[in-house]
């Protein structure tokens, strides 16, 4: 069999070389390139197995920690691969077009590599060990992408988000330690544990089950320890905005996955968790109707998202985890489009403020249509990936809650609203006064076809992913 | 014959919408396209009206765990005779746009966007399971949305789309939650299944979410204020959205679905909806000033009166007055748009003048009104006395349906009427009203509408054929009849005596508290924006707190600090200290030791 | 086994051992210091190799009952000649008498071996003597106000060394020619035994920079140079450790499960008292003296721990942390000659010297711990150890620990990426030396550690005996 996550892997790090050591005007095409490569080859894989109908592959290469028995074992599974496709797709749309603000293209570009190169393993990791590493690797490149290409406020937010997640990834290390030294024959194998874990003792599990489930709570983010998002999303450049809520959330939603397929003793935690989610979803949705920053807005939907993403993982019904990691996909091409949309604005207006800004659509109908269709990915429109996602969650929910697993929908409506009425407060509306101070260019207009075209695709065949599933 | 899949007549539509987008820089053949695409899709409609009847397709969709999704479609007779009702108006209102949408940047949008309308509609007709519905049904939402806020250039009309979003994403909301009840209960989202289905616990539960949705696009009270601001859109739209599409959907719906809604006790929240909203629609209608305005209130009354009759359990006379309003809202609302065009875009119906100038168009005008107005013999006749002969039996809903009946015609002679009158003082100066101005595009679509309110007289013999096995025919009776045409002929005789030969009343002025009390629009908007800044004051407050939190969180690093500060006092430079923390921590591990 | 064949190696590591000291004698007198620098760096090559390849072939020979050459010993040789490596290239340029300093170098450097190689006790003591005198004259050298930091140094080691003496005399009935053999279990519960533990355990945690031993920490290494401090942190700090494991892996073992629980105590202690005193520090150097003082918590992580698996995280960990700092003091050396001293003088370093920038990121990273540096896998093998020995506590305490430690290495990160206009400085070919084989050290041996971690076992089981 062919190594493709080695080569994926390879590519990436070989374009990141390359982008270092060559001259900063062909840091941008390089790592495009290498991105456009390593989507070639998601695609075409995607492809081979609708054809096989089989997606599952793994690879083993050289010990990692030999006295711990890790080996650097890399995996497709259907969930992960909807999400490395995602993740592949929203990278390259992000090395090619988010770079508005003209920040460094040779560090921005080699960053954003880095982090495809962290997105992508974690995705592909066979074991908890491998998954942390590069959920690390990821996290750090966004500090970094934070920093050094934020605004005014990026030193408190930058760090306020390395604080958060590092709480996040020490917990996470701490799970994963729990999780091999309980497990019987003392493993990190993601498929071994998740046969074997019922034999560890309840309180045991219990105790895991928390620990790993805050790490990935502070990573989705769910209230109450989301608030590093909405600030990192403010400050961050248009490239460090799609990959965080894109896809460092998702790091954090694959994790619950994993985590509630795992350990058996999640399904008595499912209710409480549920009700969290209903919380967060709400709270969100009202702390978003009063943000006045576009991105910032942006920043609360994915808290949102998140939230109603976790009631469906938190139902533990196939409909539910399906949807769940169908939404996954789905929010990463919407919130990309959004912010990279929001990012043109702050461009075009040198202004993200909604009682300044107006009449996007006079200055540029893609940046407004982009965020229209991002809109309607948001609220669950049909025809659009999110709608898959919402009916399978929202199905899984119910059966598994009851009533109140509907709840979200209320959210989500607040959130649909507050969208719709900043898109008419700012993008489809008069301009009042000549404050465009530039213009967008060709790359953020294909940057908005890639993501759009995602969207549209995956909402209406979403069969070539759900089939995996199945 | 061929089996053609019905969804086949939303594809040319769709099609030219992404030719539109293609030639959004070049849009002069984008019209011709619009138009033909809807004739071909109007040809595919009698091709399936007339072979391949009561067809039913199911498409997979896609499956999970076991369970596919499908989107399936039928032409069983309610499905074809909303997809005729909607292929016939289509093309028309393409017809009509092409002479009232002139100016060649909008055209690219306006089209594309009337494209996707017109298929979503299409494909609402033929959907034979709640998912394909529902992707119908949200696309009609937001395209409808983008429509009304067409000319976002103004300053009303962002509004208007912002409101009629905002009351749409409810229904969609509430949609969606019924669906997924449904599937969850029934394991299926055919309408057939569900149907035939014994009732499940959460029917009631779906079924009344279902009606949220419904009252929100077929503008029923209390969701109904958005429908009256929607005419900030281009006229076309809103003669496409008040006749055929759009707030049709939800009283299709209802009819389609009519069982489960009797089964769930929820008939008589549909009736007294359906009163409370044809009330509130003729009160406004007297009252509003402004041209479309007025007709956006009579389709609230219409739609109410649909779902009197269906509350009722009329599903004929709902019927009826679902395929004739089709056409006589299309009429007036082309009319009001020549109105308007020839008024040199002004709206207000004291200040519009000489619409009886060309004798021709105001003919079929004043046959539309007389339509709605349910004079003898036109389809409005036949289609409302069928609903106040429902009624019969219970005396207090006819009394009120006979109200309502006698407001339509005022109101709509009103709307004739003064329009109609010569402009003395104006005339001359400012735009000379011209009905010359009105291109043959405009003017055709005014002469099929009509043709076909007069066809629809014969709806009431041709239809108890059509639905035999789905309703029973309604006999219009005699006395009924009757009473409906004194009822009608007074309205228009009042009409006439109030605003006669250039009066102008103004019963805002006049009567205040009878406007007040009829024009209760405003009251409705208050309310919602109390609803607004009550979930506003809520929002502000969960955003102090998330302020707050965020700060105190933060503070908590403060602590960390103060007791680095601690620690770094110990390390004060001198050995001595050094020494005695050597000898203390000996001592700790000794004690260490003994414990 | 043929002698002329096992003892070739091990009489050539001798060798080159006595030849780094004579070098270092003749240097003083020669004063020549380019020449200096490579011989001394040859020979230092010359010992890593040999050592390697001792350690390769498993040779396990006693020498006059003093020394013993086996896995465990040649493992620390070759890990001390690295860092003395490193060291000696950074001193050439950055210490006043490179010569001199090279001799004072020897000295410490054969204090070093000499632990490493002890299998007597009196060795032991004996090499952390002669280190601790010969890198406080190495703080003189460098001028008068050398001379307080140099002094408590001397002071404070010389009453470790004393203490160390006193515990000594009191198992010398149970173990009369002082080695590092098992004293007789029976001798276990008595209170000779258990006394002289505790003077052992106090007196190595003042030389291995334990709280509460280590107050004294903090000024010496930010009052000596820059290049002294980065041979102190990295060598002679580490060089207690390795006393630490023969004392108390192999002399007290039987008194393992006490032990177990006192080094418990001191990692907690020590981690939290350096992490968080370290957030209120503005000197970057400072700073740094309290990271490596919360990082000899984590090394006692694996002496809490007290297995096989333990011994190996740690002595993973002491290599890694050796690499880790001198790396870290090479780049504090540097600016201390330009005057940059603080963390707001760190300011836009990415722009006034990207590798300087980069190096010392990736440093901080690994010693945050962050994958797949070299410091991550350290503390990776440190917490799971604890956790292996049934220690969740100690592993949690430490992981909130490591926590903590993001704060301050970040506020130097945020500081060497602030957007200001500043100048370029020059970097001399030492520091980029250096800096560039830890940066490749941490990265290979985090991506790759294999080697290390099993060479770390091996240096660990013979330790134990096995």
């Amino acid at each position: 069999m062919i190594p493709i996550i080695g080569a994926m892997l390879l590519i990436l790090i070989i374009g990141l070389v390359a982008t270092i050591a060559l001259d900063e005007r062909h840091s941008r095409a390089i790592a495009t390139a290498a991105s456009l490569v390593v989507l070639v080859i998601v695609i075409s894989v995607l492809f081979n197995s609708l054809l096989t109908g089989n997606i599952v592959h793994s690879e083993q290469y050289a010990y990692y920690l030999p006295s711990l028995n890790v080996a650097f074992e890399m995996q497709f599974t259907p969930i992960s691969f909807a999400l490395l496709l995602m993740a592949s797709i929203v990278s390259l749309a992000a090395i090619y077009a988010g770079n508005i603000e003209k920040e460094s293209p040779k560090a921005s570009s080699a960053l954003l590599l880095l982090f495809e190169f962290a997105a992508i393993g974690l995705f592909t990791s066979a074991n908890f060990l491998l998954f942390f590493i590069f959920w690390d690797i990821g996290v750090v490149v966004l500090f970094f992408m934070i920093y050094l290409f934020g605004s005014a406020g990026r030193k408190r937010a930058a760090i306020k988000f390395l604080i958060y997640e590092i709480l996040a990834s020490s917990l996470l290390l701490l799970g994963i330690l729990m999780i091999y030294f309980y497990t019987p024959l003392h493993s990190f194998d993601l498929s071994y544990i998740a046969l074997n874990f019922h034999l560890v003792s309840q309180g045991v599990q219990s105790l895991i089950f928390l620990i790993l489930f805050f790490a990935f709570l502070i990573n989705m983010p769910v209230f109450p320890v989301h608030l590093w998002l909405p600030d990192a999303h403010t400050e961050a450049s248009t490239q460090g905005s799609m990959a965080l809520s894109g896809i460092l959330t998702k790091f954090g939603g694959y994790g619950m996955l994993l985590l509630f397929a795992t350990i058996p003793i999640a399904s008595s935690f499912s209710y409480y968790v549920a009700i969290l989610a209903i919380i967060s979803a709400f709270y969100a949705a009202f702390v978003l109707m009063r943000q006045h920053d576009i991105k910032r807005v942006v920043a609360y939907t994915t808290i949102v998202e998140m939230s109603i993403i976790l009631i469906g993982i938190a139902s533990l019904d196939s409909f539910g985890t399906y949807g769940a990691a169908y939404g996954m996909l789905a929010h990463g091409f919407a919130v990309a489009m959004l912010f990279l949309a929001a990012g043109s604005v702050g461009h075009l207006f040198a202004d993200r403020d909604i009682r300044e800004v107006k009449g996007v659509i006079t200055t540029s109908l893609s940046t407004a249509y982009t965020f229209l269709i991002g809109t309607f990915a948001t609220t669950g429109v049909p025809l659009t990936a999110a709608f898959i996602g919402d009916i399978l969650i929202f199905s899984g929910a119910q059966s598994a809650f009851g009533n109140i697993g509907l709840l979200p929908l209320g959210a989500l409506l607040i959130t649909g609203a507050f969208m719709y009425f900043v898109i008419n407060k700012s993008f489809l509306s008069a301009k009042d006064s000549s404050k465009n101070v530039n213009y967008i260019g060709l790359s953020q207009k294909v940057g908005f076809g890639i993501l759009m075209l995602a969207i549209i695709i995956f909402g209406i065949l979403p069969f070539m992913i759900l089939k995996l599933f199945t | 014959m061929i089996l053609v899949p019905a969804i086949v007549v939303a594809l040319p539509p769709l099609l030219a919408a992404f030719l539109a987008i293609v030639l959004y820089n070049d849009p002069k053949p984008i019209k011709y396209i619009a138009l033909g695409a809807s004739l071909i899709s109007l040809v595919l409609t009698l091709y399936l009206f007339v072979y391949s009847q009561n067809t039913y397709q199911s498409f997979n969709w896609f499956s999970i765990s076991g369970y596919s999704f499908g989107l399936s479609t039928s032409t069983a007779p309610l499905n074809a005779m909303l997809l005729l009702l909607v292929s016939i108006v289509t093309p028309v209102v393409f017809l009509y746009s092409i002479g009232y949408m002139q100016l060649p940047s909008e055209q690219g949008r306006f089209y594309s966007e009337m494209c996707i309308f017109a298929a979503a509609m299409m494909l609402f007709a033929i959907s034979a399971s709640l998912l394909t519905m529902f992707i119908a049904w949200e696309l009609l939402g937001i395209t409808s949305y983008l429509l009304i806020g067409f000319y976002y250039r103004k300053n009303e009309p962002p509004n208007a789309a912002r409101k009629a979003i905002t009351t749409i994403i409810i229904g969609d909301i509430a949609m969606l939650a019924a669906i997924i009840l449904i599937l969850n209960a029934y394991h299926s989202l055919e309408y057939s299944v569900i149907l035939s289905s014994p009732q499940s616990a959460q029917l009631s539960l779906a079924m009344a979410l279902m009606l949220i949705a419904i009252f929100t696009k077929s503008a029923q009270f209390p969701f109904h204020e958005w429908l009256s601001d929607a005419m900030e859109g281009p006229t076309p739209v809103s003669s496409f959205l008040h006749s055929s599409t759009m707030v049709k959907a939800g009283v299709f719906l209802v009819i389609v679905l009519l069982p489960l809604f009797q089964e769930s006790g929820l008939s008589n929240v549909i009736l007294a909806v359906g009163l409370i909203s044809a009330l509130i629609g003729a009160g406004n209608a007297l009252t509003e000033r402004h041209v479309k305005k007025v007709l956006a209130y009579s389709t609230i009354e219409d739609l109410g009166l649909m779902l009197v009759a269906l509350g009722l359990g009329s599903l004929f006379a709902a019927i009826m007055l679902f395929i004739v309003q089709t056409f006589y809202k299309a009429a007036l609302f082309f009319s009001a748009g020549i109105i308007i065009k020839a008024n040199d875009g002004r709206e207000d119906l004291y200040n519009l003048y000489n619409s009886a100038y060309n004798k021709f168009i105001f003919a079929l005008i004043a046959i539309s009104a007389l339509s709605i107005a349910a004079f003898p013999p036109f389809g409005g006749f036949f289609a409302k006395s069928a609903i106040e002969d429902s009624a019969m039996p219970n005396l207090a809903i006819y009394a009120v349906l006979m109200l309502i009946g006698l407001a339509t015609s005022i109101y709509i002679f009103r709307w004739l009427i003064l329009p109609a009158r010569h402009n003395r003082a104006e005339t001359g100066n400012e735009g000379f009203i011209s009905f010359y101005v009105i291109p043959k595009s405009m003017r055709a679509p005014m002469v099929i509408m009509v043709v076909l309110i007069i066809a629809s007289s014969a709806v009431y013999l041709y239809l108890p054929g059509y639905l035999s096995g789905i309703a029973a025919p309604a006999q219009v009776n005699a006395v009924d009849a009757a009473i409906s045409t004194i009822v009608s002929s007074i309205g228009i005789a009042a009409a006439y005596f109030i605003y006669r030969k250039n009066r102008r009343v103004y019963l805002s002025s006049t009567h205040r508290y009878i406007y007040a009390a009829l024009h209760n629009s405003t009251i409705t908007n208050s309310a919602y924006v109390a609803i607004t800044a009550v979930v506003t004051y809520v929002a502000e407050a969960v955003a102090k707190f998330d302020y707050e939190f965020d700060k105190a969180v933060y503070s908590t690093a403060s602590y960390f600090v103060a007791i680095g500060k601690a620690g770094r006092s110990m390390v004060n430079g001198q050995v001595n200290t050094y020494v005695l923390a050597f000898v203390l921590g000996i001592a700790i591990i000794a004690i260490a030791f003994l414990v | 086994m043929l002698p002329a064949i096992s003892i070739t190696p091990v009489t050539a590591l001798i060798a080159l051992l006595v030849l780094f000291l004579i070098s270092g004698i003749a240097a003083m007198f020669l004063r020549k210091a380019k020449a200096q620098l490579a011989i001394s760096s040859i020979i230092l090559l010359a010992i890593f190799s040999v050592s390697s390849y001792i350690f390769i072939h498993g040779i396990n020979v006693t020498i006059l009952q003093v020394f013993k050459v086996y896995p465990f010993s040649t493992f620390f040789i070759s890990v001390f000649s690295v860092g003395l490596l490193l060291v000696n290239m950074l001193s050439y340029r950055y210490s006043k008498d490179f010569p001199s300093f090279s001799m004072l170098l020897a000295f410490t450097a054969s204090g070093a071996f000499i632990v490493a190689l002890s299998f007597s006790l009196i060795a032991i003591i004996f090499g952390i003597e002669i280190m601790a005198l010969s890198t406080a004259f190495m703080i003189i050298i460098n001028g008068k106000q050398y001379v307080e930091p140099a002094v408590k140094l001397f002071v404070l080691a010389a009453i470790a060394v004393a203490v160390m003496g006193f515990a000594m005399a009191l198992i010398f009935q149970y173990d009369p020619q002082l080695s590092i053999g098992q004293i007789p279990a029976a001798s276990v519960g008595t209170y000779f035994v258990l006394l002289s533990l505790l003077l052992f355990a106090g007196a190595l945690a003042m030389e291995g920079a334990v709280f509460p031993f280590n107050l004294w920490i903090p000024d010496v290494y930010q009052g000596a140079p820059g290049n002294v401090t980065a041979l102190l942190s990295g060598i002679n700090k580490k060089v207690a450790f390795v006393a630490m494991f023969e004392i108390f892996f192999v002399l007290f073992i039987n008194n393992l499960q006490l032990l177990s629980t006192v080094f418990l105590a001191l990692s907690v202690v020590t981690m939290f008292f350096g992490n968080i005193v370290a957030l209120v520090q503005e000197n970057v150097k400072r700073l740094f003296a309290y990271s490596s003082i919360s990082q000899a918590g984590y090394i006692l992580i694996g002496f809490a721990a007290a297995s096989l698996y333990g011994i190996e995280a740690s002595a993973f960990q002491i290599l890694a942390h050796m690499l880790m700092i001198i790396g870290a003091f090479a780049i504090i050396t540097w600016l201390e000659q330009k005057n940059i001293k603080t963390i707001d003088d760190y300011a836009a370093l990415g722009r006034r010297s990207p590798l300087a920038a980069l190096s010392l990121t990736l440093i901080m990273l690994s010693l945050i711990g962050v994958p797949p540096l070299m410091g991550f896998v350290g503390k990776f093998l440190l917490f799971s150890s604890a956790i292996s020995s049934g220690l969740l506590a100690l592993a949690v305490l430490a992981i909130i620990n490591s926590f903590i430690s993001v704060y301050y290495y970040a506020k130097v990160i945020l500081s060497m990426y602030s957007r200001k206009e500043a100048k370029p400085i020059p970097m001399g070919w030492e520091v980029k030396a250096v800096l560039l084989i830890v940066v490749a050290a941490i990265i290979l041996f985090g991506i790759y550690p294999q080697p290390i971690i099993t060479a770390a076992t091996y240096a660990g089981s013979t330790l134990l005996g096995y």
